[in-house]
């Protein structure tokens, strides 16, 4: 199993933009067990000091993660360029020509301390477990993997993009499947099997860029030979009827690329479509189960002596208006003269006054109970009715792609034919000709050969994807039992994680006949205000912003736990406030302190950047943590460390205000009153830019 | 292509008939809901045994085993027109799947139906000839197993499946992943068996699996 950076400390010195204690340039920031809060203001470098606590881990390797979905990207490390190395040099005018920054961390049972220099992020120390080590970026990488317990140095970079990190940019993990795969093969499988699964992913996808660039390659020169057919002069009858038909088989080969790609997005949405149209069914039920049986409840109160199939029929009829006996629906008029007939304790049969002592408890008819759950069923069934429709409509458009796709495949081919006969039919002089075909005769048994060789692998990768995708499974349950604490605290919905692993190609060429290859992957359900039961919402999209981003974060606490369970780990999150509205902000807090009060073997560390008097979350978070001593020792006070904007230059009373506001929400709880020195000065720094 | 409601409701009908009278044959009457669901899920998904297609290829998972709430509906109907008894009428609460369950216990009324069943049986002998090999090699569950067995099933206890997710043994997804019917062809490799001999032998795994948890 993994483990993830437990934070210590880190030092920046000779660094412009944190000038630190009476502006000496040294600027200590400490990780307490639990939470620590990089709190400032616009401008003054917060994003820029996680920016660097990410660089410390990562040196100057990165994996060149796209803005959006991971998709299919190659892992392996690359060097930063010139201008990444020099990002923070590029921030101060002295170039950071002395600048360093040093971090001490955990990693499982070795402790690491790494001093880089800011100019050019090269690696000055690296010290293992108090021992001076090699300053090669590729023995810090190396050691780094190795003591994670991960296979490569890129696995690394992408848990500290993925999971560790929680940058401005929200990089989506729960609702990005390419994401979930990497990190839960690089998280639950041994390194050895976790490079061996990269190994041959990256063998087919080689392999599969290759065959599709020399059948396209293949393809261009198909074309060019036929132009060139064309421009001679004999048999022109024939060369007019050629380029025709070549420019006929272009097109068709252009919609069967489309046709293909919509395929696979028609068969996800009916895929999607029946879940929701069967849930929906289900809920139907449910609720329909409900209300019949507290309507049998009050039946068997009024009725005791009538046949139990008698009872069952006007308990249906009493739910859901529906004749049983005769199978009419919708018979509301008989339903409300059975239920008036029972509230006045006469035979719903021959209507005569029933002589029985009732029971005290009696379920009346008319409870408010039974309205609810008769309004739930009736919301329950246009729900489902609604779903079905999806369903419906989304197979059918479905197999019409499919009937689509196959008189397309079937008129491709019988114009290609048309070319092929064409072509033969042109006088079969010149070198020219005979050399050319020959060449292509070569590329197309290559593209044959690459394309069965395409196919086996792909094959065999779904087989060995099946045994470990079943070994990554054994870990669900816990991951969904993580999020579900962790969710289920911060959202008023109601939210699962579902074990649900994506089909997938692997690679862009046609399926050839191989099935998708099933990769490990959660999705999230979510009750709604207009939706009866759980709903999959499969694009981040489907949420409102605040959830989304506490839904990754949940997803994210759950994996941290799960994957490094004999290790306390870091989260670092900038501006978590940024989408909370102020009912979300009591549960935000409660559940970030949740992350940053407990851990496996040790406290966790969570790191949290914030601007002063940006909400009612950086007052809610300390008092949820409540240091000992001290309720404000977990900040980390930029305005004191950094360099002084001119709006906290122009604005200083008002800061000032803010920070009062600040110590006395803080310490709403607290028996302590503020102390003076707490009052600040916001024009030049005179602490030492952590803590109080 | 959408199936007309009606159809499908009168197919369901027959069905539920069809089961009972299988489970009748074999011993198990009256017959408890959940075990009523559960040979309909087995009947589903051992069907290729026998060179059936499926009556439904796939069902939402649930905890606590199969249940198909339109099969539900077509029982309830049935009683409503007086074809089947239904008994010790109760609902129980379900903590694992959040939601009431029917328990009761349904008997035909045979002599409105045998005329039926009789027909259905002339026109589609094999199928009936199927549900009558699985009822009775159900039947070797002993009564606290029944309604508790299809959880240990190939394709249902698949862990790839979540609870709440669709089990597919060939609607959309390939029929290939169908790992009962896969289990069921396996049995005496290298011998020919016949399908319910298949049957008996696939049940009887089940029933193993059920009584080792």
């Amino acid at each position: 199993m993994a483990h993830f950076p437990l934070l210590e400390q880190m030092i920046v010195e000779h660094y412009g933009l944190y000038p630190g204690k009476d502006g000496q340039g040294r600027f200590e920031i400490p990780f307490r067990e639990g939470l620590t809060l990089i709190l400032g203001a616009n401008g003054l470098g917060k994003t820029t000091l996680i920016t660097m606590l990410f660089r410390m881990l990562t040196g100057t390797g990165d994996i060149p993660l796209p803005q959006g979905r991971i998709g299919s990207v190659d892992l392996s490390v690359q060097n930063l360029d010139r201008w990444s190395q020099r990002q923070f040099a590029n921030r101060v005018n002295d170039g950071a020509q002395n600048a360093s920054a040093q971090l001490s961390f955990q990693l499982g049972a070795k402790r690491f301390q790494v001093t880089r220099r800011l100019r050019d992020l090269a690696l000055t120390t690296f010290i293992i477990d108090g021992e001076a080590a090699d300053t090669e970026e590729l023995t810090f990488r190396n050691a780094i993997a190795a003591a994670a317990e991960l296979g490569s140095f890129g696995d690394w970079i992408l848990v500290l993009r993925t999971l560790v990190f929680y940058f401005e940019d929200r990089r989506a993990l729960v609702w990005d499947p390419g994401a979930q795969k990497q990190l839960l093969r690089a998280l639950l499988l041994s390194p050895t099997l976790a490079q061996e699964w990269t190994r041959r992913e990256r063998l087919i996808l080689e392999l599969d860029s290759r065959m599709r660039n020399l059948d396209n390659a293949l393809k261009r020169e198909k074309r060019e030979s036929a132009k060139i057919d064309q421009k001679s002069t004999s048999a022109p009858g024939v060369r007019q009827a050629l380029a025709a038909a070549q420019t006929h088989l272009d097109k068709l080969q252009e919609r069967h690329a489309t046709l293909v790609e919509r395929l696979d997005l028609t068969d996800r949405m009916r895929h999607r479509a029946r879940l929701d149209a069967l849930r929906a069914e289900a809920e139907q039920d449910r609720a329909l189960r409900e209300l019949e049986r507290a309507r049998l409840l009050t039946i068997d109160a009024h009725l005791p002596h009538a046949d139990e199939s008698i009872r069952f029929i006007l308990a249906r009829l009493m739910s859901d208006a529906t004749c049983l006996v005769c199978g009419t629906e919708d018979v509301a008029a008989r339903r409300q003269s059975l239920e008036q007939a029972l509230e006045a304790r006469h035979c719903v049969i021959c209507d005569s006054l029933i002589e029985m002592s009732m029971p005290a408890d009696v379920t009346e008819i008319t409870d408010a109970r039974l309205q609810t759950l008769k309004a739930a069923y009736d919301a329950s069934v246009v729900q489902a009715a609604d779903q079905t429709r999806e369903r419906d409509e989304a197979n059918a458009a479905h197999l019409a792609t499919s009937a689509e796709l196959a008189a397309c495949a079937q008129e491709r081919d019988e114009v290609d034919q048309k070319v092929r006969d064409l072509q033969a039919q042109l006088p079969p002089d010149q070198r020219r000709v005979t050399d050319q075909q020959r060449r292509l005769d070569a590329a197309n048994e290559l593209v044959i050969d690459m394309r069965a060789r395409l196919k086996v692998a792909r094959t065999e990768f779904g087989e060995f994807l099946g045994g470990h995708r079943a070994h990554i499974a054994q870990f669900a349950d816990a991951i969904k039992a993580k999020f579900g604490e962790a969710a289920n605290g911060f959202l008023f919905e109601d939210s699962q994680l579902s074990w649900s692993p994506t089909r997938m190609q692997v690679g862009q060429a046609g399926a050839d006949g191989v099935e998708p290859v099933e990769y490990p992957a959660f999705a999230v359900d979510l009750t709604g205000s207009d939706f009866a039961g759980l709903k999959r919402r499969g694009d981040p999209e489907e949420v409102s912003e605040s959830q989304r981003e506490f839904i990754d974060l949940a997803f994210r606490m759950a994996l941290v736990h799960v994957a490094a369970p004999s290790s306390a780990a870091s989260l670092v999150i900038d501006a978590p406030e940024s989408s909370l509205d102020a009912v979300f902000v009591e549960r935000a807090a409660t559940v970030l302190g949740l992350f940053a009060k407990t851990g496996n073997h040790g406290t966790n560390r969570l790191v949290v950047t914030s601007n002063l008097g940006s909400g009612t979350l950086v007052p809610r978070l300390l008092q949820e943590i409540n240091a000992p001593g001290d309720p404000m020792a977990p900040v980390v006070d930029l305005f004191h460390a950094g360099v002084p904007t001119r709006a906290m230059v122009t604005w200083k009373e008002e800061y000032a205000a803010l920070w009062t506001h600040l110590l006395k929400a803080v310490h709403s709880d607290d028996d302590s009153e503020p102390e003076p020195e707490d009052e600040r000065d916001y024009k030049s720094g005179d602490d030492d830019g952590h803590g109080h | 292509m959408v199936m007309d409601t009606d159809l499908r409701a009168r197919q369901q009908s027959v069905r539920v008939l069809v089961l009972l009278d299988a489970l009748a044959r074999a011993g198990l009457v009256p017959t408890p809901a959940p075990a009523l669901h559960e040979l309909a899920y087995l009947a589903n998904v051992l069907s290729p045994v026998f060179d059936l297609t499926p009556f439904d290829a796939k069902l939402l998972k649930r905890a606590t085993g199969p249940y198909y709430p339109e099969l539900q509906l077509a029982i309830d109907r049935l009683v409503g027109r007086g074809l089947v008894d239904a008994m010790k009428v109760e609902y129980r609460y379900l903590a694992e799947d959040k939601r009431y369950r029917v328990l009761a216990q349904y008997r035909l009324r045979r002599p409105l139906v045998r005329a039926a069943l009789e027909r259905h049986g002339q026109v589609f002998a094999q199928e009936a000839q199927f549900l009558h090999e699985l009822a009775a090699a159900y039947s070797v569950l002993s009564d606290d197993k029944l309604g508790h067995a299809a959880v240990q099933d190939a394709r249902y206890a698949d862990i790839s499946v979540d609870v709440s997710e669709v089990i597919d043994f060939g609607e959309y997804d390939n029929p290939a992943k169908n790992f009962s019917r896969n289990a069921a062809m396996t049995f005496a490799a290298g011998r020919r068996l016949e399908p319910a001999e298949r049957l008996y032998l696939y049940l009887d795994h089940l029933n193993t699996r059920v009584a080792h948890g």
